[in-house]
């Protein structure tokens, strides 16, 4: 593949190709430039004419023809194409960490306004799928000897590599692995651990899809990702637990609630009962209904 | 002859313009051209002698800022046609309300995500 093609530079580089025009003019001397394959760009020379190659890397990128002047202005056009390349790669790389950074700006505030575990594990995947290719991915966390799968993606059932989880909680660090003899026939794999106060909470995953292999660059922007992630997920843990204890004892409170409320309703009953019992009145009653009993006796 | 669609890039800012020529790479090898202009001035004159379809257009420059240049084309000029998405590093509800009132079509903030200004620009130029 050419590393750049002369006509679209031309194109995008309007005030290049009107200062070659300049120049052309300005020398006085009939020069044409063409394309690698000889369909002329700018000016034009007729007749038999010496040829100059416009080099790139090895590469030939076009042909400067005329005079003596033009091997000069092939020259200065391989320069400034040579340098062009650079800008844009740059200009490419750059680009790339701004990604990573925007990335990494947006994500952390999405988390500060998240606190369900699963959300902030999705929002993780999701992102980190979205600028380091992959196929398959998944957040895993440790509990107790357990892992549970709270996000995923693709069709790679990463639980069965318990062995591969166990080696990134007990190395404590990230890496780019090639499982070897791998069922699922996964190629390449990049994971990180989860780490909330020293200790590893879970793992990212990330599995390359077909031959992609992954680089330190995506290494890097993992590590990043599970920095902000991990104390996101422990937070929303400790929110979802301490939820979880608060609704259960509103549920304890509730029942004991319920029981006083019988306790006191039959102490009330009892109060009652006394009350009316211990009147003057109700003795008055009952000593006339044993009077009244010790008679009806008497007379059968 | 039929012209060229044609999108600006107003940031005074040597890196930013990059960036966003950068991000735009893939509609100017369909055939977009794309104009750049590192101050508000500049940016008005490429305006009106080239009137691009959309300009993506820093807040903070000098001589010049982005809501004056806004105000200038949308009101002033009355190119209303002219999308004007602007950038900016503030993310506040006031100077939100003054892209706005300036007439502004779309107000973005940096660090802006690539793909989102990258879609923008489709949309404007109709896929």
């Amino acid at each position: 593949m050419p590393h750049a093609d002369l006509r679209r530079i031309f194109g995008r580089k309007k005030k290049l190709a009107s200062i070659l025009v300049s120049l052309i003019e300005a020398s006085g001397a009939p020069i044409g430039i063409s394309d690698a394959g000889g369909t002329p760009l700018i000016g034009q020379v007729t007749g038999a004419a010496s040829r100059y190659p416009i080099v790139l890397g090895g590469e030939t990128l076009g042909w400067v023809a005329g005079g003596p002047p033009a091997q000069a202005m092939a020259g200065l056009i391989a320069h400034l194409i040579a340098k062009e390349s650079e800008t844009k790669s740059l200009a490419g790389e750059v680009l790339d960490r701004y990604r990573e950074l925007n990335l990494l700006y947006t994500l952390s505030e999405k988390l500060a306004a998240s606190l369900d575990v699963k959300a902030v594990a999705d929002m993780a995947l999701s992102e980190a799928g979205r600028l380091i290719a992959s196929g398959a991915g998944a957040v895993m966390l440790l509990d107790g000897e357990q892992w549970e799968h709270v996000a995923a993606f693709g069709s790679i059932d990463f639980q069965s590599h318990v062995d591969l989880l166990g080696e990134i909680v007990s190395a404590g660090r990230a890496d780019i692995v090639a499982p070897a003899g791998d069922e699922q026939r996964i190629e390449c794999l990049v994971c990180a651990p989860l780490k909330a106060r020293q200790q590893v909470i879970g793992v990212i995953l990330l599995a390359a899809e077909a031959s992609h292999t992954y680089t330190a660059g995506d290494l890097k922007l993992l590590i990043a990702l599970a920095a902000l992630v991990a104390p996101a997920i422990e937070n929303a843990s400790i929110f979802e637990r301490a939820v979880r204890e608060a609704r259960e004892r509103e549920a304890r409170l509730q029942q004991r609630i319920h029981e006083l409320h019988i306790e006191l309703d039959a102490a009330l009953q009892a109060r009652q009962v006394a009350e009316i019992t211990e009147t003057d009145y109700f003795q008055h009653l009952q000593a006339r209904a044993r009077d009244l009993r010790k008679g009806a006796r008497r007379g059968e | 002859m039929r012209m060229n669609p044609k999108i600006l890039i107003v940031d005074d800012e040597t890196h930013i313009r990059l960036l966003i020529e950068q991000t735009l790479e893939e509609l100017a090898d369909a055939g977009i051209d794309i104009l750049t202009a590192d101050n508000g001035e500049e940016a008005l004159r490429l305006i009106q002698a080239e009137r691009p379809r959309l300009v993506f257009l820093d807040v903070m420059m000098p001589r010049l800022n982005g809501f004056d240049v806004c105000r200038t084309v949308k009101r002033d000029l009355g190119m209303s046609d002219v999308y004007v998405v602007m950038l900016t590093a503030k993310g506040q509800g006031y100077d939100k309300r003054r892209g706005e009132e300036a007439g502004a079509d779309v107000y973005m903030t940096k660090p802006f995500d690539p793909d989102e200004l990258l879609e923008k620009a489709r949309a404007v130029l109709g896929g």
